[in-house]
């Protein structure tokens, strides 16, 4: 008997469909991946099967839990009974997820059978399930750090001993490094409670490495489901293939990515027909007015949804590996050299950064990795006057100054640009700012890949890739000779992000400028620069040429931090 | 010693919050102090009210009141008297002004106790309610009334008050305070309905608020995931906003007293309010001086007790220290 | 195409009717200030009268009627003038920092230390000096609110990469604070404008109510209720018809005011 199980799952939301008839199976002590990326629907499946839809939202479909049945159109409270004792749902955001005010012993207890809740010994037993020591019973949420207070709130959800846990993107909230422990420990925890697993993340490196079996969503639908060894190796579907071939390989660096053109639309957008027929390469007239049905392949644990199912072998792409780049000697003609700089925000808390130098020649392009709290955002911030280190010293070659010298592109996009300004605003004033004339603003946005009547729209009319591609824009206005670029993919679907890598290489080749790519993750630093330094604690703890760093680190961090990235 | 005072200890936090409380009222007490130079013409001629003063009344009352010396001495020797209790004297009726308030606080303390209490009793668990079941009926009666709490003036809604049920209906007094014990109290009903009308919808409104912001956070959610019923999720949530609305509570302290004032005047209450309304008419200063300064200080007593408030309620600041 | 949101139409009907009042009071209530001392006070219904007369004489609706010009001008003068205040010292506290911003917080706080309701009757009964002065007064008393209100939204921009980036380019802090940064505080401006205009409407009339403000003759809601008061016996009417008056005007306003402030959290959430 299996331990979940769903039958024909819809989520209609105010806009439309949301989730369409999704069915999945998930045995005990299995882990089923849901994978998908911003807009699939898949934080919707889990709030369907837990009850939680918010208002406007409704669900129907049978979900089996072991032997209960419930109808879901009945909501929050057709499931209240099974919530806890047969499944339950880790959320994303250790942060937010417990209550600020509460002992995190009390709220490990409260969700336990009423006899035991008054128990320390279980809640203590509770805690050193997931390998925390007794005193973090007595501790409040804010006392402890993020991989704690996910391992607390894993806790929590087990009390009532669920026999299916959903983990919504459980650890992409948290370190490369504490994300493996992490996930390691729901794992054993999987083991010894023949638990089953439903994780839904947006992390192919993820489901790869830890699912039994995959399931691939796009726009509320499954186009594709598989065994893990298969699902990522030999597609089926072409959004599956296109999926795994935007993903940065940190074995070798891509003279282009290969990126799926478009962006992902919301599920109620497209309602007729196959679901990523606008965006796909092999689309036949039937992808536009019949939805393919979820077929399972004969003789095999595999089902796809299309009309014309790639054939092993066709998956491989053409991807040319980038020669290596010569590293350049230093000459005496950096563009910029950072030594010894040292910045403190207070007097009681560890130096933000710690006597970190390092060099950037003219049109070079250098990368910097590291986890949060590592510094490299201060370092970045350093670079273009948002902060003032306390001592050490930057120098920069040429005689640019101000704006000229370095412009930085944030993370988020969605606040890099202000609101109440059009696009062409905002642009027409960074190239007022660097001297230009504001005619070129059609020029500017022809350089990052957008049509020039985008200067007439606000930002929030645009989706997050061309607001990242805008923030570009405005960085480059002015000419500088440095593009700083903070986790600048980071918030992006991965087919965008590959998108963004690709115009980002083109733009160094066509202006000549030097990059500093600011990044956590290594597959994507290797895409883009050709030095790396490796940050941790405030420190640079080691350096060198991207390939010879990631063929033989000598640093024992660096060590961990690849060997802590999954899936590869 | 410097354990007693270590970051996020009891002692420092207090000492820090006595000190700035007590810097509050040193700036309160200078301006008004300075109100008496604030008002127009000149200060001699005001003090002794609408005669006309014979020069050596006018001499007599600048060596009283010290007007020819420097002003910030004037300040001083006041602040000097303030603080040992010497309040002095009505122009009005050559009453100590002490003598003018001890007949009056007690009942102005009981009109705000009673406003204060329906208010706490009425807004807080309707906001709790009408936030649980937001967008229901319920909530959208209970919040349009709010709204005219908060929005009609305190007095206007007291006399329409007065009308229907003091003259119209006849059922309670018109005017004044009554006998003393319970009569008092029952002259006190309108008033403090009137008053607790205002406050306690603003008190409604902010409940509500803090309530319905509570229970869209992440935790809620999970509470309920992992299989809490209502009750527990209430109680969750309850023990996080009562931080919000503790602190709301504290904040229409303030409200109470300027809405007092009105209230006092309507229902021609013989409490401080009136006698503040009456003293600003009259030019009385020394009364002004007196009843500003006994209400700036408890406000910011109030503000100190607040705070202290947030401490023993939240325990972020406690370990961290609101230093 | 959906129905038109309720609320900001209930709330402007009685608005737009209070706002007739005030524009066209000299032909819709052109008997306002006509005494009868000898008849004195009537109840309603009395002969060309509806709601009767008071002690003067003068006839209750006409009167009040006409009181709609200084219950609302006054209030709108406050609200814009504060606003304006609260906009260029939060904006300059909030983003240039330093001593300017301590100073100016620490003149905020003191201010916002005692009731609105107690200061203005203090400063403006003391100072006497008439009802374009009790304006002046309260627009002083008002502005602290809306500095903290600027102040706040202007710093909770600042840390915004949109902000920075525009740091980064060089603009000079004049043209960022002024450009950038107001541009999106003017929505939240806007609704707490709204709201003073009812905060001042209330202390507005209440100071009128205890005798300060408007003159003897001038009509006004305030003096009005304050005359009714005495009244009250003899003619219901002097009473109802000023305190309902004030009450549906003060209470629209909120709505609107609370409509608005809701929508602009709503649409910041939506993300």
């Amino acid at each position: 008997m299996n331990a979940l199980e769903l039958v024909e799952l819809s989520v209609i939301g105010p806009g439309g469909p949301i989730v369409t008839r999704m069915d999945l199976t998930v045995a005990p002590g299995a882990t089923v991946a849901l994978v998908g990326e911003s807009g699939s629907g898949k934080s919707m499946t889990a709030k369907a099967l837990t009850g939680l839809l918010p208002r406007g939202v409704t669900a129907t479909g049978t979900m089996r839990l072991g032997d209960d049945e419930v109808q879901l159109a009945g909501g929050s409270k057709a499931v209240a009974h099974l919530r806890g004792r047969r499944i339950s749902l880790l959320l994303q955001n250790p942060f937010t997820s417990l209550s600020p005010v509460h002992r995190c012993g009390v709220q490990i207890a409260a969700a336990l059978p009423s006899g035991a809740r008054a128990d320390t010994a279980e809640v203590l037993r509770r805690l050193e399930e997931v390998d925390l020591p007794a005193r973090v019973a007595r501790q409040y949420p804010f006392e402890l750090s993020g991989g704690m207070r996910q391992r607390v709130a894993l806790a929590a959800s087990l009390a009532a001993d669920p026999q299916v846990l959903i983990g919504d993107e459980p650890t992409t909230a948290l370190d490369v490094t504490t994300q493996r422990e992490v996930l390691n420990l729901i794992a054993r925890i999987q083991r010894e409670r023949s638990m089953a697993l439903l994780l839904i993340t947006h992390d192919l490196g993820v489901a790869r490495e830890r699912a039994d079996e995959i399931l691939v969503m796009y726009a509320g639908r499954l186009v594709e489901t598989g065994p893990r060894g298969e699902v990522f190796t030999t597609p089926r579907h072409p959004y599956t293939a296109g999926l795994r071939n935007s993903e940065p390989p940190l074995a070798h660096r891509l003279e282009r990515l290969p990126a799926i053109p478009g962006s992902v639309p919301r599920a109620w957008d497209v309602p007729v027909g196959c679901v990523f027929a606008a965006r796909c390469d092999l689309t036949v007239a039937r992808g536009t007015t019949e939805t393919p049905v979820l077929l399972t392949q004969p003789g095999e644990h595999r089902a796809v949804a299309c009309w014309l199912p790639l054939a092993d072998g066709e998956q491989e792409n053409q991807v040319i590996v980038a020669e290596p780049a010569k590293p350049t000697a230093p000459n005496g003609n950096e563009l910029v050299v950072v030594s010894g700089l040292t910045k403190r925000f207070s007097p009681d808390t560890p130096p933000a950064l710690d006597d970190v130098s390092i060099t950037i020649g003219p049109g070079e392009a250098v990368g910097i990795v590291g986890e949060s709290g590592s510094g490299k955002t201060t370092l970045a911030r350093c670079l273009v006057g948002l902060e003032l280190a306390n001592s050490g010293t930057i120098t920069w070659g040429g005689e640019e100054v101000g704006a000229r010298r370095a412009q930085i592109v944030f993370q988020d996009p969605t606040s890099a640009l202000n609101p109440a300004m059009t696009i062409g605003a905002t642009l027409g004033e960074a190239l007022r700012a660097g001297g230009r004339d504001r005619a070129e603003v059609p020029a500017l946005l022809d350089l990052v890949g957008l049509p020039a009547q985008y200067a007439r729209r606000r930002p929030n009319a645009l989706s997050g890739g061309e607001q990242q591609r805008v923030a570009m824009a405005r960085a480059l206005a002015p000419r500088p000779r440095l593009l700083i670029c903070d986790e600048p993919v980071s918030s992006l679907d991965v087919s965008v992000q590959a998108q963004i890598l690709n115009l980002l290489n083109d733009l160094l080749g066509e202006l000549g400028l030097a990059l500093l790519f600011i990044t956590h993750d290594l597959a994507v630093a290797r895409q883009v620069a050709n030095r790396v330094y490796v940050m941790h604690h405030g420190r640079v703890v080691e350096s060198g040429v991207m390939d010879e760093l990631i063929r033989a680190p000598q640093n024992d961090y660096t060590r961990e931090l690849f060997a802590s990235v999954p899936g590869r | 010693m410097r354990g007693l005072f270590a970051k996020g200890s009891v002692a420092r936090f207090v000492a820090i919050r006595l000190a700035a409380t007590f810097v509050l009222l040193l700036a309160l007490s200078f301006i008004v102090f300075g109100l008496l130079h604030l008002t127009p013409g000149d200060p001699a001629r005001n003090l002794l009210g609408p005669k006309n003063p014979s020069p050596e009344a006018l001499a007599a009352i600048r060596e009283k009141y010290r007007l020819d010396q420097p002003f910030l001495r004037q300040y001083a020797l006041w602040l000097g008297d303030v603080v040992r209790g010497r309040l002095g004297t009505s122009i009005r009726n050559n009453t100590p002004v002490t003598t003018l308030l001890a007949d009056r606080v007690v009942l102005t303390f009981q009109l705000a106790v009673f406003a204060f209490g329906l208010t706490i009793v009425l807004g807080v668990p309707l906001g709790i309610a009408a936030a649980w079941r937001a967008g229901s009926a319920f909530d959208r009666t209970v919040s349009v009334t709010s709204i005219v709490g908060v929005g009609a003036p305190s007095y206007a809604v007291g006399l329409l008050l007065l009308y229907v049920f003091g003259v119209w209906l006849d059922i309670f007094p018109v005017y004044g305070s009554g006998d003393g014990g319970l009569d008092t109290w029952w002259h006190l009903v309108l008033p403090a309905i009137t008053l607790a009308f205002g406050i306690g919808a603003l008190v409604f409104k902010l409940t509500r608020t803090a309530v319905v912001a509570e229970l869209q956070q992440d935790y809620v959610a999970f509470a309920y995931s992992r299989g809490l019923d209502q009750r527990q999720v209430r109680l969750l949530v309850l023990r996080n906003a009562l931080i919000p609305v503790a602190t709301s509570l504290g904040l229409v302290f303030g409200f109470l007293f300027g809405g007092t004032i009105l209230v006092e005047v309507t229902f021609a209450l013989g409490g401080i309010g009136g006698l503040l309304a009456s003293s600003v008419t009259f030019k009385d200063i020394p009364v002004v001086q007196a009843i500003t300064l006994l209400t700036a200080t408890v406000i910011a007593l109030t503000a100190l007790g607040v705070d202290l408030l947030y401490y023993v309620v939240d325990p972020r600041v406690r370990k961290r220290g609101l230093g | 195409m959906k129905r038109p949101p309720l609320t900001p139409i209930i709330a402007a009907v009685p608005l737009a009717i209070v706002g007739v009042f005030v524009v066209g009071s000299s032909w819709l209530a052109p008997d306002a200030t006509n005494q009868d001392i000898l008849t004195g006070a009537t109840p309603p219904g009395t002969s060309g009268h509806p709601f009767g007369t008071d002690q003067l004489g003068r006839d209750i609706w006409q009167f009040a009627l006409a009181g709609a010009r200084s219950a609302v001008v006054g209030p709108i003068v406050i609200a814009l003038g504060s606003m304006l205040i609260g906009l260029v010292l939060g904006t300059i506290a909030g983003y240039l920092g330093g001593y300017l911003d301590l100073l100016l917080s620490k003149y905020a706080d003191l201010l916002l230390a005692l009731p609105t309701t107690l200061i203005a009757l203090v400063v403006a009964g003391l100072v006497d000096g008439g009802y374009w002065v009790t304006v002046l007064v309260l627009v002083v008393l008002f502005s602290p609110t809306d500095i903290r209100m600027a102040r706040g939204a202007v710093i909770a921009q600042s840390t915004q990469p949109y902000i920075e980036s525009a740091r980064v380019l060089g603009l000079s802090r004049f043209r960022i604070m002024f450009r950038h940064v107001v541009p999106n505080v003017l929505p939240i401006a806007f609704t707490t404008m709204l709201l003073n205009v009812a905060f001042a409407l209330v202390a507005m009339s209440a100071l009128s109510f205890l005798g300060f403000g408007v003159g003897p003759g001038t009509p006004d809601w305030g003096r009005q209720l304050s005359d009714g008061r005495n009244l009250i016996g003899r003619n219901w009417g002097a009473v109802v018809v000023p305190g309902v008056l004030i009450i549906i005007t003060a209470v629209s306003v909120n709505l609107l005011g609370d409509w608005l402030q809701e929508r602009y959290e709503q649409r910041g959430v939506q993300r």
